[in-house]
């Protein structure tokens, strides 16, 4: 019987069989740009304790810039001002602890119930901490890089049968229109059990607001110390859910210009 | 909250630390104290208004005159250019003004950039992307050579301190001062002859001081900061602006004296000397990366200038260290105006030099 349970319950069972979606796509991580400064001082994005797991994680998203101000935050949130995306080269981050296919913090907070019954394990929504398994989760649910970048689901995406996580999921995955939810709902969270160091092995790019680029020496630090690519956006204004579209929008003409969607 | 009602501007929120940049206006309707931000779509339609947590830096800029605005159904915009008058208007009202003021902008080709897409001008665009080419090009130029340095180890100290700076007393030309655009431009042409490449912005004078010395004092501020030198300082490389400080007039003056001795040296003149300085003491608190008690050489520079490069780059405000021409006194270096909190004049003082390099001051009110 707990076979039985696990099959039909567990989606990792499932997304075994899928084939990886290559490339492997680069490790994200969204803040505003106050708290990005810190982190520069920090050299690194440090551990902050966690209430869903009740552990110190660092929280990154596969692929896409999600954005993930607080976990008790909805998305309604306007503290995103002036939104700062690191961009993490996959083989860099090490000590991935949990992976889920969407921000635990909402699942956490209820705000999947109109897909995932509430007495839902989030165990069971659990896929195994690598990046290929990850990858594999793309591929089945979104069937390319791209898809899933944009939140689309694969056109063949179906669930096997009597199998309410991967149903529950494909449902929450092809929803449109107004949903209390954002992106996040989609997006692949990454959970890490250690600091992750800002260095030049670890960052490929950063996007950012375009002018922050004028400081001679945060310029020199991403190009020079970190050998990284810079992604820049404009603002004219602060409109913080248009600054996040166009974080999206620069992204994806990065990753599309780097083969990697 | 309606667009319909009238608005006050009550402040404007930089983009980023310094001019030039675009900033976020902020408002307050009329009868109400709720300050808000217009809600602004990707084709510049004004949808309504937001009430958000501000970002804590840069700080709002609340000094501003009154205005009062009636948006009928046009978002406002604000560009802070390096001339005191800020541009503020609606996108067809502000265009030309923006448009004069983006092609000044070739020191600054990523605001440059951004004034050129929002006034959707290709030919400037071009301009500016040029010029990002040069600046990414300059960029890695300063600390090819320099030893690595891991911040993360670099200690830290908490200080609360008043630290006093000589400034020489001769008139200076501000930039306040400058009401044409041919005088700016011919302030920013002597800029380039004598100070090489400006390669940061001018802090925002950003810090409480008597309502009668408020200008001066930022000169003072701001100059230090703008002006590096073709031989840098002791912690800023070549260009690079940097704001000292002693902690006592006793450190100041040594200071003065001994760049005096080795300026008359290099140019194979006597060192004496009788010469008038203004006195302006500063409030400075915060983080400081803590150097003192480290023997630096007094004569080189090279490994102080890449530490505090190293340290500009991490955020670091700036460095508290022991003054090698006088160990007894500490002194600082600041890479970041906003770690001070106020300033104000504290007099004139009279450095005497002998030939034999020994000096004394007096200070007078």
């Amino acid at each position: 019987m707990a076979d039985y349970g696990d099959r039909h319950l567990n989606l990792m069972r499932t997304l075994e069989a899928a084939e990886p979606c290559a490339p492997t796509m680069p490790l994200t991580h969204c803040t505003k740009s106050e708290y990005f400064f810190d982190m520069i001082r920090e050299g690194a994005i440090s551990k902050r304790p966690c209430k869903v797991f009740g552990e110190e994680l660092v929280y990154l998203f596969y692929g896409r810039p999600s954005y993930r101000p607080y976990a008790e935050t909805a998305n309604t949130s306007l503290d995103a001002f002036r939104p700062v995306a690191l961009l993490f080269r996959p083989e860099a981050i090490a000590a991935i602890r949990r992976i889920h296919p969407f921000d635990t913090g909402a699942f956490a907070n209820g705000l999947y119930g109109h897909f995932i019954p509430g007495h839902a394990r989030m165990q069971n929504y659990e896929i195994r901490p690598d990046l290929e398994a990850a990858s594999k989760s793309v591929s089945f649910f979104f069937g390319s890089n791209r898809n899933y970048y944009l939140g689309r689901t694969a056109p063949g995406a179906s669930a096997p049968p009597a199998n309410p996580t991967v149903s529950s999921l494909l449902g929450m995955f092809q929803a449109r229109g107004l949903s209390e939810v954002d992106d996040r709902r989609s997006a692949i969270e990454v959970q890490v059990a250690a600091d992750v160091k800002l260095d030049s092995d670890a960052i490929m790019a950063i996007c950012l607001p375009s002018d922050y680029c004028e400081d001679d020496s945060l310029l020199a630090l991403i190009t020079e110390d970190w050998k990284a690519d810079i992604i820049g956006y404009d603002i004219y204004h602060d409109s913080p859910m248009h600054d996040m579209r166009e974080v999206m929008a620069r992204v994806k003409d990065y990753l599309e210009a780097k083969a990697l969607l | 909250m309606s667009a319909d009602a009238a608005f006050r501007l009550s402040g404007l929120l930089p983009i980023r630390e310094a001019a030039p940049c675009f900033a976020t206006p902020l408002f307050v309707p009329d009868g109400s104290n709720r300050e808000c931000i217009q809600s602004i779509d990707r084709e510049m339609n004004l949808l309504g208004f937001i009430e958000p947590t501000l970002p804590t830096r840069p700080r709002a800029i609340r000094d501003l005159p009154s205005r009062t605005v009636e948006f009928a159904g046009r978002p406002y915009f604000a560009f802070m250019p390096r001339a005191p008058e800020i541009v503020f208007g609606p996108a067809d009202e502000i265009g030309d003004r923006l448009r004069s003021e983006g092609l000044r902008l070739a020191d600054f080709p990523f605001v440059q950039r951004s004034v050129a897409r929002f006034l959707a001008d290709d030919e400037l665009e071009a301009e500016a992307e040029a010029n990002i080419r040069r600046k990414l090009d300059r960029a890695a130029a300063p600390m090819a050579d320099a030893p690595a340095l891991d911040v993360r180890t670099v200690p830290t100290v908490a200080v609360s301190m008043t630290a006093y700076r000589l400034t020489q007393a001769a008139r200076q030309v501000s930039a306040l001062e400058l009401t044409t655009p041919e005088d700016r431009d011919a302030l920013a042409a002597l800029e380039q002859l004598t100070s090489g490449p400006q390669r940061d912005a001018p802090p925002p004078p950003n810090f409480a001081a008597p309502a009668d010395q408020h200008r001066q004092l930022s000169q003072i501020l701001t100059g230090a900061f703008r002006y590096g030198g073709h031989a840098g300082s002791r912690f800023a490389p070549p260009a690079r602006g940097a704001f000292y400080a002693a902690e006592t007039l006793d450190g100041a003056a040594a200071d003065v004296a001994w760049h005096h001795a080795r300026m008359a040296e290099a140019l194979g003149a006597s060192p004496a000397l009788s010469r008038r300085f203004v006195v302006s003491a500063w409030t400075i608190e915060g983080e400081l990366a803590d150097f003192a008690r480290m023997a630096l050489d007094p004569n080189d520079f090279a490994q102080t200038q890449a530490a505090g490069e190293r340290l500009r780059r991490a955020r670091f405000s700036g460095v508290l260290f022991d003054s090698p021409y006088r160990r007894s006194e500490r002194s600082v270096c600041l890479f970041d105006p906003a770690i001070i909190n106020a300033g104000r004049l504290a007099g004139v003082l009279t450095l005497q030099v002998g030939a034999d390099g020994s000096y004394s001051y007096d200070v007078s009110a």
